[in-house]
């Protein structure tokens, strides 16, 4: 009973996080399905469990408590994860892109379609002057001015890469890490550390919600 | 746990550790060395190691000769140098590779040669027809394609490694061909520094075509637009300079061009011209409506050149760059004959062209991006061929053009200062049109 109590519990947990959008921060939407289906299953184990078990509540066992509080944790307390923090302790290697990374025009390129162009095409002339459209959250860095990022994962946040690009910050904007910003302006090519390398220089800078899909493929 | 299994895990941590240390001192090596055509500058090219390389060390210790204005660019590997000589460079480049990788382990100090200068790719008609030949550096010709009754269009792949050609024949009827080409432009020894050989012919439509028409793009990829007698035979494929091969549901209503950096083409619609991306992931498209047609791509840049046509016949260049409105360069009664940009579309020239006392005159222009005449000079006696291009050589800071006089049936291929416009070579031999074809 206890037991198909507790697959019952997680089934809900999990078909709760798929529904509510949370898992949208711990995985590529693309695994969503599979976790629902997993989800289904949980339930359908645990109903089916409730049906052949009619015999008295079972012995509670630790385990089982600490599973369920767990299972009840993760409905009340809403994840508020530092994408800055997971991305200075990520490695840089972005992966390539699913598609091609050419996509026209400028401003409609996303943040990681940008970083992905630049690694691909590193020679920064090129892009000189094209407009920008873009939106991450702020990515603090130690001895360095912070930078425009977002994450990006092949399935889940453990595999999270950050990808993120130098911001010509105005002197009156004070970026704080994990803020998220919308970035209108320009490419510019500007001497960081006596090497040329591209730079979005703002026009406009606009706080923004945190996307309901925060991690692109 | 026996003593054998103790020995066969011991044994396996060793050989992990041995291995291990070899890895840590074995030295990092050039993997791959090739000619990057999607850049800003002269000539670049692209140097893929075995491990993250110290870009900056690279940067000190490597030499190249002649000596010319260069950058590193990359994150470690792989690693693109980029030549910016403004004058151009006149002859192959000595790279002498030095540095360390990223724990400061040696690289194995090499030497390579590299001739980014392209190659000069001609149609000629010869007694039975015509063929398409490239020059040599000695000046010589040699045929890249058998001779046809005549030649239709004649199209360089812009990675160098290959031309793409359409013939027809004494019915009208046309071909599609493709020659692929293996290319010498890097060599480890001055000598290695060859002409591209020509490989096998192939037939790219084999049913008879009422018309052909290509485009290419820096990578190397190949656009064929194509339609038979038979209605529905209206064909557009894709030929990856990888070898894959795929159809396009594209309609047009002319032809398509590729942009230059890949991954876009640009169709010609009945009310302006359509940017669109080759894979579709349901962005709008972006439209420019009005009478245009296309001029010139300004390399990878995403900037191009083209000509408006307005309704009381005058026609104004215009330079588009990304993300704004086209910005007129000239406005005039005058026919805009050709067009070209350098690659980062800041130097724009065209041919203009009037009709006086039953001949034409031709005038080059240099124009710079507020449109302000920088250089200009009559083409007289000389004309532009009708249907030629015109087009800037990165490598050598020249202008390639196929010029005739009245009394000629064949043109001459002219190389011309890109900057002051002044003629450098104005041909000797016959030919029907002239093109560069990169160093592949």
């Amino acid at each position: 009973m206890n037991r198909a109590l507790l697959l019952l519990i997680w089934g809900w947990m999990v078909l709760w996080s798929v529904h509510s959008g949370r898992l949208d921060l711990l995985m590529n939407s693309v695994f969503h399905g599979l976790v629902g289906a997993t989800g289904i299953a949980l339930i359908v184990a645990g109903l089916l469990l409730l049906r052949r078990q009619r015999r008295p509540l079972e012995r509670l066992r630790i385990s089982w408590i600490a599973s369920t509080g767990i299972a009840v944790l993760m409905v009340l307390a809403p994840p508020a994860p530092s994408f800055s923090d997971l991305a200075s302790n990520r490695p840089q290697g972005i992966p390539q892109a699913p598609q091609l990374a050419f996509v026209l025009p400028p401003e409609q390129r996303s943040l990681t379609e940008w970083v992905r162009l630049l690694r691909s095409q590193p020679d920064p002339e090129l892009v000189n002057g094209n407009p920008v459209n873009i939106s991450g959250f702020v990515w603090r860095q130690n001895n360095a001015p912070p930078l425009i990022a977002r994450l990006t994962v092949r399935c889940c946040l453990a595999d999270a890469t950050p990808a993120g690009l130098a911001v010509a910050w105005p002197e009156t904007s004070e970026p704080k890490a994990n803020q998220w910003l919308a970035i209108r302006g320009h490419m510019a090519v500007q001497l960081r550390n006596g090497n040329p390398m591209v730079v979005v220089v703002p026009t406009t800078i606009e706080e923004i919600e945190r996307p309901e899909r925060p991690l692109e493929p | 746990m026996t003593k054998r299994p103790q020995l066969m895990v011991g044994v396996g941590i060793a050989l992990v550790l041995l291995q291990q240390q070899v890895l840590l001192q074995r030295p990092p090596r050039l993997l791959k060395i090739s000619s990057q055509h999607v850049q800003s500058g002269t000539a670049a090219l692209d140097l893929q190691f075995s491990r993250p390389m110290d870009r900056s060390a690279i940067a000190a210790k490597t030499s190249i000769t002649p000596s010319a204005p260069h950058q590193w660019f990359g994150e470690g590997n792989p690693l693109r140098v980029v030549m910016d000589a403004p004058s151009g460079l006149e002859a192959p480049i000595k790279l002498e590779l030095e540095g360390v990788d990223r724990r400061q382990t040696l690289l194995q100090r090499q030497r390579w040669w590299w001739d980014p200068r392209p190659w000069l790719v001609v149609t000629r008609r010869l007694p039975k027809g015509e063929q398409v030949q490239l020059q040599t550096r000695e000046g010589d010709w040699i045929p890249l394609s058998p001779i046809w009754p005549a030649l239709q269009s004649l199209v360089p792949l812009g990675n160098g490694k290959g031309i793409a050609m359409v013939s027809s024949d004494a019915n009208g009827k046309e071909t599609i061909w493709w020659r692929g080409l293996q290319t010498h432009n890097i060599s480890r020894s001055l000598e290695g520094l060859k002409t591209p050989s020509p490989m096998s012919l192939k037939q790219l439509r084999s049913d008879s075509l009422l018309f052909g028409h290509l485009s290419t793009n820096l990578n190397g990829d190949l656009l064929v637009q194509s339609g038979g007698l038979r209605p529905g035979s209206d064909r557009v494929e894709l030929l990856q300079a990888k070898g894959s091969r795929q159809r396009l549901a594209i309609q047009s209503a002319g032809p398509i061009q590729l942009l230059p950096a890949g991954g876009g083409l640009i169709t010609p619609t009945y009310n302006g011209l359509t940017l669109r991306p080759l894979i579709d992931k349901g962005a709008p498209l972006q439209m420019l409506p009005g009478s245009r047609e296309l001029g010139a791509f300004c390399g990878a840049s995403g900037k191009a050149v083209l000509v408006r046509h307005w309704p009381d016949y005058r026609r104004s260049i215009e330079l588009v760059i990304p993300g704004a409105a086209p910005k007129q360069l000239h406005l005039g009664e005058q026919a805009v004959l050709a067009l070209a940009c350098d690659g980062k579309g800041q130097r724009i020239w065209a041919v203009l062209g009037r009709w006086q006392q039953q001949r034409g005159d031709h005038e080059l222009v240099l124009i710079n991006t507020d449109g302000m005449v920088m250089q200009r000079r009559s083409l007289n006696p000389w004309t532009v061929q009708a249907g030629t291009p015109m087009q800037w050589d990165a490598v050598g800071n020249q202008l390639l053009l196929t010029l005739s006089q009245a009394e000629m049936s064949d043109g001459r291929a002219a190389l011309l200062d890109a900057d002051n416009l002044q003629t450098i070579d104005s041909g000797a031999d016959p030919i029907g049109e002239a093109q560069w074809l990169q160093a592949g």
